[in-house]
């Protein structure tokens, strides 16, 4: 392979990364609820407003000239210096993600500029509606999915034992972005098996993320509490088979790259399964987003936030006289915790703690 | 079955939630033996204070109510309901001097009084209250 077709492939990967975060960025704008415009409520009958529309677009081609201007000056890049673009893809990602940021920001006090003028009063009803037999039921698909994960890690773990003779001393534990390895550690347990901790790391993660999708407040709309049971219900059904789906692709993603790594795959291959792989998950999302819009499937009710307890522009839920851990967010994607709750910060300082502790313990076992 | 809360309300959260419990066994839509919530997951859906939901659960299970299982968590009280205590006969017949004191200041007769209770009782053990 000439350096040409590498930087070709550095390119691929590069554009990808960032269409990727372009899309999750831009579909912020329209996943979820309609009632809220960049986290601010929107009265039922003002929805239709013309500059709300003009205001969503306004934000989503911002995101799109942001990813152009800054895929156009990374390629520049690549091109121009031809090696090291290893650095590049996740520092243009950083700042397309402080770009994307700032620009929710703007867009969100335009929204708060719009609220004034047009006075958009939250009154906040005051009733607070739950089912006593909303929980019965699966909320979530089944854990017993994981059982696959299971599998699958089983599987990377007995070709390792099972080929342990034909695995090289030395091995690429680090690649950069272009597929060429720029670190190489000694065969040990730690090296071998380093993709097989992650794996194991993912599953807890996800099996975590399904608990939180079944655990998080299911809040109902007081005027019609049936029907929005029913469409949260789908919502989250939806999510926790689109992340088993994922989660899954994400295992075996770490399959192949163990492959590659104690194997001796060929590395051009590599390149290939890691644009398939992006591939897939900006096609998988889209469909997603898709088909939840296309349903109407709502992942909270249709009532103004209590925007008291919405701390730092909508970003953080602090509430010590609400008893959820996991609330929806106001915007974007996903729940998160109410911060309010000593539980929420000892989830999230595992979160990080963890995956610290694995490479710290790759780290020694070297 | 579902509990609205109403937290502009002069009536104290937990006790909205004890009425609307015993509503709900009274019309039926709650069987004896039924599973509740836990306290946490209905606190949480309801966006309220933990405390809040245990005090109400606390207060019908002392009245004998709700029965707490170790397995099958909180459910409605399978082995039938307290029946007509004294306790209750005292807070029966406060509630209803009060209410029938000011009916009777207020001009409406003794039957018509009769007649709304009458019509109350009809509509909790058929539901009616509820809009379906």
């Amino acid at each position: 392979m000439t350096i040409q077709d590498w930087s070709w492939t550095t390119l691929t990967i590069f554009g990808l990364t960032l269409l990727l975060s372009a899309l999750v960025f831009s579909l912020t704008a329209n996943y979820g609820l309609r009632a809220l415009l960049f986290g601010v409520y929107v009265p039922e009958e003002e929805r239709q407003l013309p500059s709300i529309a003009a205001l969503r677009r306004r934000y989503q081609l911002r995101v799109w000239i942001a990813a152009a201007v800054i895929f156009a000056a990374g390629a520049a890049w690549i091109l121009a210096v031809n090696d090291e673009a290893a650095l590049y893809t996740p520092l243009a990602a950083l700042l397309q993600i402080a770009v994307c940021g700032a620009l929710f920001f703007s867009s969100r006090r335009e929204a708060l500029r719009l609220k004034a003028e047009r006075g958009w009063g939250v009154e906040a009803s005051g009733k607070r509606v739950a089912g006593l037999h909303s929980r019965l039921g699966n909320l979530t698909v089944s854990d017993k999915w994981f059982a696959v994960h299971g599998v699958v890690v089983a599987a990377c773990v007995v070709c390792a034992i099972v080929f342990w003779d034909r695995i090289p001393d030395s091995l690429a534990t680090h690649y950069g972005i272009n597929g060429e390895p720029d670190r190489i550690s000694n065969k040990s347990i730690g090296t071998v098996f380093l993709m097989n901790f992650f794996q194991l790391f993912l599953i807890g993660l996800f099996w975590f993320v399904q608990y939180s999708i079944r655990a998080s407040k299911l809040q109902l709309d007081p005027r019609q509490p049936n029907r929005s049971l029913e469409k949260q219900r789908r919502f989250r059904k939806v999510n926790s088979a689109f992340l088993m789906g994922f989660s899954l692709l994400l295992i075996l993603f770490f399959g192949v790259l163990q492959g590659f790594m104690i194997y001796e795959w060929p590395q051009q291959a590599m390149n290939i399964v890691l644009v398939a792989f992006l591939i897939v998950l900006i096609g998988s999302i889209l469909v997603l987003v898709v088909y939840l819009s296309r349903k109407g499937l709502d992942p909270q009710p249709n009532t103004p936030p209590d925007e008291r307890h919405w701390r730092a522009g909508g970003l953080f839920y602090y509430n010590p006289d609400d008893a959820a851990l996991f609330v929806h967010k106001q915007f974007g994607v996903g729940w998160t915790f109410n911060m309010a709750r000593p539980m929420a910060w000892v989830i999230l300082s595992g979160v990080i703690a963890v995956p610290l502790l694995l490479v710290l313990i790759s780290v020694l076992l070297t | 079955m579902f509990i609205e809360m109403d937290l502009q309300s002069e009536v104290p959260l937990y006790a909205q939630l004890v009425d609307q419990l015993i509503e709900g066994i009274a019309s039926g839509a709650l069987h004896p033996g039924d599973p509740l919530p836990s306290v946490r997951s209905l606190a949480a859906d309801l966006g309220i204070n933990l405390h809040t939901v245990n005090k109400a659960y606390t207060l019908l299970k002392q009245e004998g109510f709700l029965q707490v299982h170790r397995k099958q968590g909180v459910v409605v009280n399978a082995e039938g309901m307290p029946g007509v205590t004294e306790a209750f006969e005292r807070k029966l017949d406060a509630q209803l001097k009060t209410l029938a004191a000011e009916a009777a200041v207020r001009g409406l007769s003794a039957e018509a009084f009769a007649e709304k209770c009458a019509g109350a009782y009809r509509s909790a053990i058929t539901g009616g209250g509820e809009s379906l």
